[in-house]
C-alpha cells in the first residue's frame, strides 16, 4: 500500500492533516504521522509495521493490529491505495 | 515589547543566521505571540522558533502555538483542495489564470520550510479578458459572490477583483489587479500571463505566476494591502534572499507600469519590518529609488488603512481625463446591490462628502 498522489497533506511533528480533492478531510496526531510518511513507497503491512515496532519498542502484533486499523481507514477514505500484490 | 520582538525573530527563522541571544517570553507575553501569530498565520514559525531556541517559552505556550499552527494546517490542505477543484473549472472553461501568493508562494519559495507558510484562501490572477468566463464557471459550481461588483464593468475597467466563497465558506480571491487605486489602474496584468511557473498539486499542473511577479505582487501586497504582517514582509525577503528570483526583471516590469514605488517601498519596508541587517542589490536599489510625492502620498493612504473609498480616490491622478468622469460615477453612485438597498441620495450624500473631505 501506499498514499495516494492525489491527496493534500501536510504532516509536521506527530501531526497529519490530509484532504481529498473532494474535500473530505482527516487529522491524526502521534504515530499516525510516522505511519504516513513511511507510506510515501509502496510498503507492506507488515514492513509498516516492523519499522514502527522497532522505532517506539513496541510489540510486533500490537502495533501490526493498530495500523492495520488506521491503514483500512485510509484506504477506505480515499487517501491510500493497495496495489495487486498478495500483501497490499 | 517582547512579543513584537519574538515575532521578529520567529518571522526570520530559516531566512538568517540567529547570532543574537535569544528571546525570552513571559508568560503575558506569550499569550500576546500566540494569538497575533495564529492571527496572521505565523504559528508554525513561532514554533520552529520556539523548538530551535531562538525563543524560550515554556512547554504551554508551545503547545497553544502548535494548536493554531496544526488548525491552520488542516486549512490549508482544504484550500488546496479547493484550488484543484478551481484549476478543473476554469480550465475546462478555457479561462486563462496563475495562481499566486499563498499556495505558489509555499511551495516554490518555501520549499524547505513548506510546512510554514500556511494560507486561508486560494489566490488566482484571472486574464481580463476571460474575467466574466472566470465567473460563470465559477457560479456554475455553487460558488457565490458575496460583495457584488460596485457597478456594471467596474471590475474590469478600473478593479481588483473579487472574492467568492464555496459552501463551506472557503475563499476563493479572483485578481484583476494587484491592489484598487493608483497603482491598480496603472498595471497591464495581460503582461503576467505571457509566462508562467507550474507547481503540481494533487497530480495536477497548476499554473502560476514567475518568480519576479511573485515578488511584484508581494510588494503590493505588503504596502498596499491594508494588513501588512509579519508574514508579507517575510515572503518579499523570501523571494529576494531564498529563492533569489531575477528582481532586476520585477524592476523593469514595475517600472513599465509605473509602480516602481510600490516595489521600492515594499523591499525597504520587508528589511525595516525584520530588523534585516543583510545585504542585497535589490535593497541597495530601492533606497536609493526616488519615490515621488504623488506616489509616497497614496501609499500613505493604504498603510494608514484609510477606507476604500479613499484608497480608491487615489487612482484620479494616475487616469487619463477621459475616464476620471467615469471612474468617479462608478465609484461614487454603486449598484443598488452594491449598496445594500440604500437609496442613492443617501450614497451621493455620503460619497460627495468623502470626496470633499479628501480634497480639503
Amino acid at each position: 500500500m501506499r498514499r495516494r498522489r492525489d491527496v493534500l497533506w501536510r504532516s509536521v511533528d506527530g501531526y497529519l492533516a490530509a484532504s481529498t480533492v473532494a474535500g473530505t478531510a482527516l487529522e491524526a496526531t502521534g504515530p499516525a504521522a510516522d505511519i504516513w510518511n513511511l507510506l510515501d513507497d509502496w510498503i507492506t503491512i507488515d514492513e509498516l509495521s516492523g519499522e514502527l515496532a522497532t522505532r517506539h519498542g513496541a510489540d510486533f502484533d500490537q502495533v501490526r493490529a493498530d495500523v492495520a486499523t488506521f491503514v483500512d481507514r485510509l484506504i477506505d477514505d480515499g487517501y491510500a491505495e493497495r496495489n495487486d500484490g498478495p500483501d497490499g | 515589547m517582547g512579543d513584537s520582538a519574538a515575532l521578529r525573530a520567529a518571522a526570520v527563522v530559516g531566512l538568517v543566521d540567529h547570532a543574537a541571544a535569544p528571546v525570552e517570553l513571559s508568560a503575558y507575553d506569550a499569550d500576546a505571540v500566540a494569538m497575533r501569530a495564529r492571527f496572521d498565520r505565523m504559528s508554525g514559525f513561532v514554533s520552529t522558533a520556539i523548538r530551535t531556541g531562538v525563543v524560550e517559552a515554556d512547554d504551554a505556550t508551545l503547545e497553544r502555538v502548535d494548536d493554531g499552527w496544526h488548525e491552520a494546517l488542516f486549512g490549508v490542505t482544504l484550500v488546496e483542495a479547493l484550488a484543484v477543484r478551481t484549476a478543473a473549472q476554469l480550465d475546462a472553461a478555457g479561462v486563462r489564470w496563475r495562481l499566486t501568493k499563498g499556495a505558489a508562494l509555499a511551495h516554490l519559495d518555501y520549499p524547505q520550510q513548506l510546512a510554514l507558510r500556511t494560507f486561508g484562501d486560494v489566490d488566482v490572477v484571472i486574464h481580463p479578458d476571460d474575467w466574466q468566463g472566470a465567473l460563470d464557471a465559477l457560479f456554475a459550481v455553487g460558488h457565490a459572490r458575496p460583495s457584488p461588483e460596485l457597478r456594471p464593468g467596474w471590475d474590469v475597467r478600473f478593479g481588483k477583483g473579487a472574492t467568492l466563497v464555496d459552501a463551506n465558506d472557503l475563499e476563493i480571491d479572483l485578481h484583476l489587479r494587484f491592489a484598487i487605486g493608483r497603482f491598480g489602474v496603472r498595471s497591464h496584468m495581460a503582461d503576467l500571463f505571457e509566462r508562467q511557473d507550474t507547481i503540481e498539486l494533487a497530480g495536477r499542473t497548476i499554473p502560476t505566476l514567475t518568480g519576479p511577479d511573485r515578488l511584484l505582487h508581494a510588494c503590493h501586497h505588503l504596502v498596499l494591502g491594508g494588513f501588512s504582517g509579519w508574514r508579507a514582509a517575510r515572503d518579499v525577503a523570501q523571494l529576494l534572499l531564498i529563492t533569489g528570483v531575477d528582481w532586476r526583471e520585477t524592476v523593469a516590469v514595475a517600472q513599465r507600469w509605473g509602480v516602481a514605488a510600490v516595489v521600492a517601498a515594499g523591499i525597504t519596508g520587508a528589511w525595516a519590518r525584520l530588523g534585516l541587517d543583510v545585504a542585497h542589490p535589490a535593497h541597495d536599489w530601492a533606497v536609493d529609488h526616488p519615490i515621488g510625492r504623488r506616489d509616497e502620498r497614496a501609499i500613505e493612504v493604504f498603510s494608514s488603512q484609510r477606507p476604500f473609498r479613499h484608497q480608491a480616490l487615489t487612482a484620479v491622478g494616475a487616469l487619463s481625463p477621459t475616464r476620471i468622469p467615469t471612474y468617479l460615477w462608478m465609484l461614487t453612485v454603486p449598484a443598488r446591490d452594491a449598496r445594500h438597498g440604500r437609496s442613492i441620495g443617501q450614497h451621493l450624500r455620503d460619497r460627495v462628502g468623502d470626496v470633499t473631505r479628501r480634497r480639503r
